[in-house]
């Protein structure tokens, strides 16, 4: 088979920097620029929004890869004169901490890993001034000097300050530190690993305080005339969130709560914290204080997917520009000169437009569209002859016609009603509920092909769409008739239908083999997407055309904290798409609205699209829906209040009954 | 005996083979019919048995997990166990507390051992073998592992990020592999991470003959990984097919892979429990024959499913309780 241009999904961490050069696209930037400036920040994002592929701007080795083409940097000059260096808390084996017993009460294993997390991130901090420095554009054009008497000066200040505890005094070099860094975290791996029963004393007794090693560093760097004095040092501490997850024996040990004090207001050096979804609010305390971080005095917040949802309600399409970008850029990366991929200018000239719903309803509706009506045996027969008719040149129109009369009855109210521009809303509303109907009737599946529906479908996440791509373009490889197996462009709508579906239901299925509660978020989707469906489909009136979402108040779920975080969870994941929304409630109480990732709305045969009003329900009724699919402990069956009534004048009695 | 013979075999045949001294039985009380086969076939020739009661974090639902735990505990006190051998553990237990429990299992087991893994988490026991390996005390280790009739659709869930198993993750100079290997099972949970590691080569242990349903299942495995990542080259000879039960074969299949230990390697044992405890041997084998460390990567589940699987199977009305010797007499025969 041709080679796909969409097989290598994870581009943020996998590909490699020379690659990442052609492919990476420059949309986002603009929106992240905290990122590039001074201060800390919290980036904040599911799974495939982008987050990796921008922090990988951060490396040092994609700032040489780009130099090493000559290609621009993506960041505007003024704010690239940065240095960045990381820590990713999952391969650094930070988790390892859990392994070797705590000791209650005396914070040991915060102590301790406060210590291993400034060795990790002070050797790469010396790591990325190397890598830069080897490279004469960069270090010319950032001011490196990493040689003779400076970095003499920078190792003897380094190595003779106090913060090390005399651990790193024997170094003469820059190897030196390097090395006896080095040692010192294969000696915290040989304890967590149990090759050795006790930490090593001369490191446990050089412990560091959280943070201040790395300040040290930097100073250094800079007072030795190393590195410039206005280069920003910039550090990422991704998969900050499976702090959370490790495992203290005997102690409560609070891990978080370490890297939350090296985000003091000391200006020094910035870090970046990647985090997946809404985890980190959970917990902002400092270590060694009582403090709490706050957001705009001690770090700001970017959020990838509120700033992709935010923009598209404001229209600016951000996300459609951005989804462009990602896919021109993978096309023509390995296109030949002159083929329909180089010249491809947008995604719809590999995957067409979307069919308009007329259309769509007309190629659904077949060669009989009279069928997809369901014409009450009650009606007049004139009413059944106008729909009748209408279905053979708009089955659309005639479905809604249908919908139109069992709602308002068949008192005839002007021509076709429900055309009245004065009812679009009513109309637009329940277009994408018809459509599923009338393929329903028609036994047929709703078609998912062309650019605006690939873009819906993919849910503003960038590795859902790149996913939807890689199976569309198999699919249409395997049906390709050329000689070279390339897909034939456009891609044909009913081949880019089995793309999605096979997409949709393979997201669908790996959700219990992806991290946290899987299997119970996987029941979720399963329980929302069942419920949705059955309401939809039942619905013949479409009074409620928006039943493919949930609706929960904000208040009721703060009082049920274990089953608002489940959701939340389920939301970070990218399995549900949470909004705060106006409540059509007397109450005016704030409510949020939960919807499935429109990917998985294929399998259950709902509308991917959102429309007013989603499913009300109380917190009581939710969890009773979630204790029936198991995820959480089976509820005692509610109280039967005990009522007098006239035919049941004792009701104790009563409940004495058998059927009790 | 050839020094390359491992013995191994159904219980019941290896057992008269192996004549001496009683036998200290290491197994787990788990929600599984299966854990309690290993005690049932070898009470008349035991001296000691401890049971592990290894709690996920997260039980869900409580109620049924312990009702179940109470069936599966009076089955083993029925079959000879005290109840005060019956230890509580966590599955994310630290290696200290692994290393307490087996020193007390030690004290009345003798030197004869059986550890049973068929209900035993990878986290458990791939540490507990290489202290059990480590002990002069211990003489002759045998591992069994009874097979079920049925396995559940769903296993497991809830995996902690990838990371190496307790004790597998000896510090060594370069962060690449030349060789990663692959068990392939039911779930690849979170194993996409493990090719960050970006090693040269990557070749996948299959188990055959897997039988329906396991073969979609194994595939499916695979095209997961296969659809999340590139293709490496993936050539008919990276997939090398074992049969599912013979852990000798697999070892082999490890030296040759890896030159006997002489290409770095890091081991992901996602597939049959067998397919693990040869991955276990390897890493031990090479850190013994002072190699490479060899790293060995796992998402731990952190939540099992009640019914993971059901009933024993059985072969001529015997249960099917594959056995494993590590060690004889003081000789260890997984070596480089």
């Amino acid at each position: 088979m041709a080679r796909n241009p969409f097989q290598q999904l994870y581009v943020g961490e996998k590909v490699d920097p020379d690659e990442f050069v052609e492919i990476f696209s420059h949309k986002l930037v603009p929106y992240a620029m905290p990122l590039f400036q001074p201060g800390h920040v919290i980036l904040s994002g599911v799974q495939g929004s982008g987050k990796s592929m921008l922090c990988k701007l951060l490396q040092p080795e994609v700032r040489l890869a780009y130099a090493s083409i000559s290609e621009p940097f993506p960041i505007p000059k003024e704010s690239s004169r940065f240095i960045g260096a990381g820590i990713n808390i999952t391969t650094a084996r930070c988790i390892e901490f859990g392994n070797r017993r705590a000791e209650a009460g005396d914070s040991t294993q915060e102590l301790m890993f406060g210590d291993f997390f400034n060795y990790v991130v002070a050797l790469d901090i010396i790591r990325s001034v190397r890598t830069l420095s080897a490279d004469t554009s960069i270090s010319s054009e950032l001011g490196i000097k990493l040689e003779g008497e400076r970095l003499s000066r920078f190792v003897h200040s380094v190595a003779e300050s106090d913060v090390w505890e005399g651990y790193l005094k024997p170094s003469v070099d820059l190897g030196d530190l390097e090395r006896r860094m080095w040692e010192r975290l294969a000696r915290y791996r040989r304890f967590m690993n149990g090759n050795d029963r006790a930490l090593d004393p001369t490191v446990a007794s050089s412990k560091t305080s959280a943070g201040e090693p790395m300040k040290i560093l930097v100073n250094a760097f800079k007072s030795s005339g190393v590195v410039p004095s206005d280069v920003e040092f910039y550090v990422l501490v991704d998969q900050y969130e499976e702090l959370e997850k490790i495992k203290s024996n005997g102690a409560d040990a609070d891990y978080r709560s370490v890297v939350n004090k090296v985000i003091s207001r000391d200006p020094t050096l910035s870090y970046r914290l990647g985090t997946r979804g809404h985890g980190w609010r959970n917990h902002l305390n400092v270590f060694g204080s009582h403090g709490h971080l706050e957001q705009d005095r001690d770090y700001k917040l970017i959020e990838i997917d509120a700033i992709l949802r935010g923009q598209e309600v404001r229209t600016t399409s951000v996300y459609p520009d951005f989804a462009n970008d990602v896919f021109l850029r993978r096309l023509k990366y390995s296109a030949s000169p002159g083929s329909a991929r180089a010249k491809a200018g947008r995604i719809s000239d590999a995957l067409g437009r979307s069919p308009s719903p007329k259309d769509e309803a007309t190629q659904l509706a077949g060669d009989d569209p009279a069928a997809v009506l369901r014409i009450d045996p009650s009606w007049p027969a004139e009413i059944a002859v106008e729909l009748r008719e209408l279905a053979k040149e708009d089955p659309l129109s005639a479905k809604l016609g249908e919908v139109w009369y069992r709602q308002k009855g068949t008192e005839k109210d002007g021509e076709r009603p429900w055309d009245d521009r004065r009812k679009q809303y009513w109309r637009k509303e329940r277009i994408e509920l018809a459509l599923l109907h009338i393929g329903s009737i028609r036994k047929q599946r709703a078609i998912y092909s062309g650019e605006e529906n690939i873009l819906g479908l993919s849910g503003n996440n960038i590795l859902i769409f790149l996913s939807l791509c890689q199976h569309i373009w198999d699919y249409a490889s395997q049906a390709s008739s050329r000689n070279d197996r390339q897909p034939e462009l456009p891609i044909a709508p009913s081949i880019q239908t089995i793309g999605v579906i096979q997409t949709a239901r393979t997201w669908l299925d790996r959700i219990p083999s992806d991290y946290g509660r899987s299997d119970d978020r996987y029941k979720l989707i399963q329980l929302l997407g069942e419920k949705f469906s059955t309401a939809l489909h039942g619905d013949l009136k479409m009074s409620n055309p928006g039943q493919n979402g949930l609706s929960l108040s904000i208040e009721e779920l703060r009082e049920n904290a274990e089953v608002f975080r489940f959701l939340v969870e389920a939301v970070d994941y990218g399995n549900l798409v949470m909004v705060e929304h106006a409540t059509r409630n007397k109450d005016r109480k704030r409510r949020y609205k939960f919807y499935l990732n429109p990917l998985y709305c294929p399998v259950y045969r709902i509308p991917y699209q959102r429309s007013k009003e989603p499913m009300y329900v109380s917190i009581d009724r939710l969890k009773e829906w979630l204790s029936v699919a198991g995820i959480i402990e089976r509820l005692e069956p509610p109280t039967i209040r005990r009522t007098a009534k006239p035919d049941a004048p004792m009701p104790l009695l009563e409940m004495m009954s058998p059927k009790h | 005996m050839n020094r390359d013979y491992r013995p191994w075999g159904p219980l019941e045949w290896l057992l008269p083979k192996l004549q001496g001294d009683p036998w200290g039985l290491l197994g787990v009380l788990g929600t599984e019919d299966r854990c309690t086969a290993a005690l049932d076939v070898m009470a008349p020739q035991l001296r000691a048995s401890r049971f592990l009661k290894i709690l996920d974090p997260h039980l869900s639902p409580i109620a049924a997990f312990n009702a179940r735990f109470d069936e599966i505990q009076g089955r083993l006190i029925a079959g000879g166990t005290n109840a005060a051998d019956i230890r509580t553990v966590d599955l994310l237990q630290d290696i200290d507390t692994m290393e307490e429990e087996l020193a007390a299992f030690l004290e009345t087991s003798g030197p004869r051992v059986v550890l049973d893994i068929t209900s035993m988490p990878k986290r458990w026991f791939f540490p507990l073998i290489r202290f059990l390996l480590a002990s002069p005390a211990v003489e002759t280790l045998i591992v069994t592992y009874t097979s079920a009739q049925f396995y559940s659709e769903q296993l497991s869930s809830d995996p902690a990020a990838l990371g190496p198993l307790p004790t597998f993750d000896e510090p060594r100079l370069s962060e690449r592999y030349d060789e990663l290997v692959v068990g392939v099972g039911f779930a690849p949970l979170g194993l996409k991470d493990l090719f960050e590691t970006d090693p040269g080569k990557i070749r996948y242990l299959f188990p055959f003959p897997p039988g329906p349903p396991n073969f979609f299942r194994n595939w499916h495995f695979l095209r997961t990984l296969e659809s999340e990542v590139e293709n490496r080259n993936l050539q008919v000879e990276d997939r090398w097919q074992i049969h599912m039960y013979d852990v000798p074969s697999a070892f082999e299949a490890l030296c040759r892979v890896t030159r006997n230990g002489e290409r770095s390697c890091a081991l992901a044992p996602f597939g049959p429990k067998t397919f693990s405890l040869a991955m276990c041997m390897f890493a031990l084998a090479a850190n013994k024959a002072g190699k490479e460390p060899v790293h060995v990567y796992y998402t731990q589940p952190r939540r099992y499913a009640l019914d993971y699987t059901s009933g024993i199977r059985e072969h001529a009305g015997v249960p099917d309780i594959k056995a494993y010797c590590l060690r004889i007499a003081g000789r260890d025969l997984y070596e480089l």
